[in-house]
């Protein structure tokens, strides 16, 4: 018996318009529908067909706007090549950037954390109380949502 | 780059005749459909065409022919009309679409 095999890609969805440390709700749904038209502008029926099956935004965190996408080894290569294309997320204009390529959700939380305690440094300088410092920190850090997914793997809702 | 040379026949629902422009457009709208930007940034040229058969001889990387000819299969309508893509013969070599051995008489 073949197991199948997944990739995990976190990106950076990146609101043009939006000041850096502003919260942006950042819906996997909506990622998900721009995901998919991108894959079919650039790859056609025969791309979107190919990543259909196993496609899901696992995770979106709205304080440092990092998602995480799961598809199938094989096709990930034409989602890949469409995520630096996203221009669009709903209304909002943006832009993407691949951040990560892991098999294991696992790798990519670690990535996650690691990037995040950066991401955390170089904004401590600009929250004045302590207050502010542990609430941000508390936010970007303690990944509430990707903990719920790794206990256990819930039914895709972006398949419907 | 090696190429595929394909001699293909486009069928209407309706006689009608087209120009070699609008012919090589829907090759490419069909190619675009099944492979999206990335299929038709390809390179397809359309090297002879045949106004009243609505017949051609074009030419894609050898690469790219089996995209092409499934895109060119799955297409279905042209400007509204039922139509398909007829494929008479293909080749990797140009010279060979000259001859066809199934009528070839030996002396």
């Amino acid at each position: 018996m073949v197991r199948f095999k997944n990739r995990y890609i976190t990106v950076e969805v990146d609101p043009v318009k939006l000041p850096k440390n502003e919260p942006w709700p950042l819906k996997t749904s909506k990622l998900y529908r721009a995901l998919m038209a991108e894959v079919e502008n650039l790859h056609g029926d025969f791309g979107v067909a190919s990543i259909t099956s196993g496609l899901a935004v696992k995770y979106c965190n709205k304080e440092t706007r990092i998602a995480v996408i799961r598809c199938r080894h094989g096709p990930h290569r034409f989602v890949a090549t469409s995520i630096p294309f996203i221009h669009n997320v709903g209304k909002d204009d943006v832009s993407v950037n691949t951040l990560y390529t892991g098999a294991t959700l696992h790798q990519c939380y670690k990535f996650i954390k690691a990037y995040q305690e950066n991401h955390l440094q170089k904004l401590y300088s600009s929250l004045k109380t302590e207050e502010e410092r542990q609430e941000f920190a508390k936010s970007v850090l303690t990944l509430p949502e990707a903990r719920n997914i790794c206990v256990r793997e819930t039914p895709d809702e972006n398949n419907v | 780059m090696e190429f595929c040379y394909l001699d293909i026949t486009l069928d209407l629902a309706v006689e009608k005749s087209i120009s070699a422009v609008s012919f090589k457009g829907h090759v490419i709208k069909c190619v675009k459909n099944v492979f999206g930007e990335f299929g038709a940034s390809h390179k397809i040229d359309v090297l002879k065409y045949d106004l009243i058969n609505r017949s051609a001889i074009i030419r894609c990387p050898s690469t790219f022919y089996v995209k092409l000819l499934s895109a060119l299969t799955l297409s279905g309508e042209f400007e509204g009309l039922a139509c398909c893509y007829r494929l008479n013969r293909s080749s990797p070599y140009l010279l060979s679409l000259l001859s066809n051995s199934r009528t070839y008489e030996h002396c």
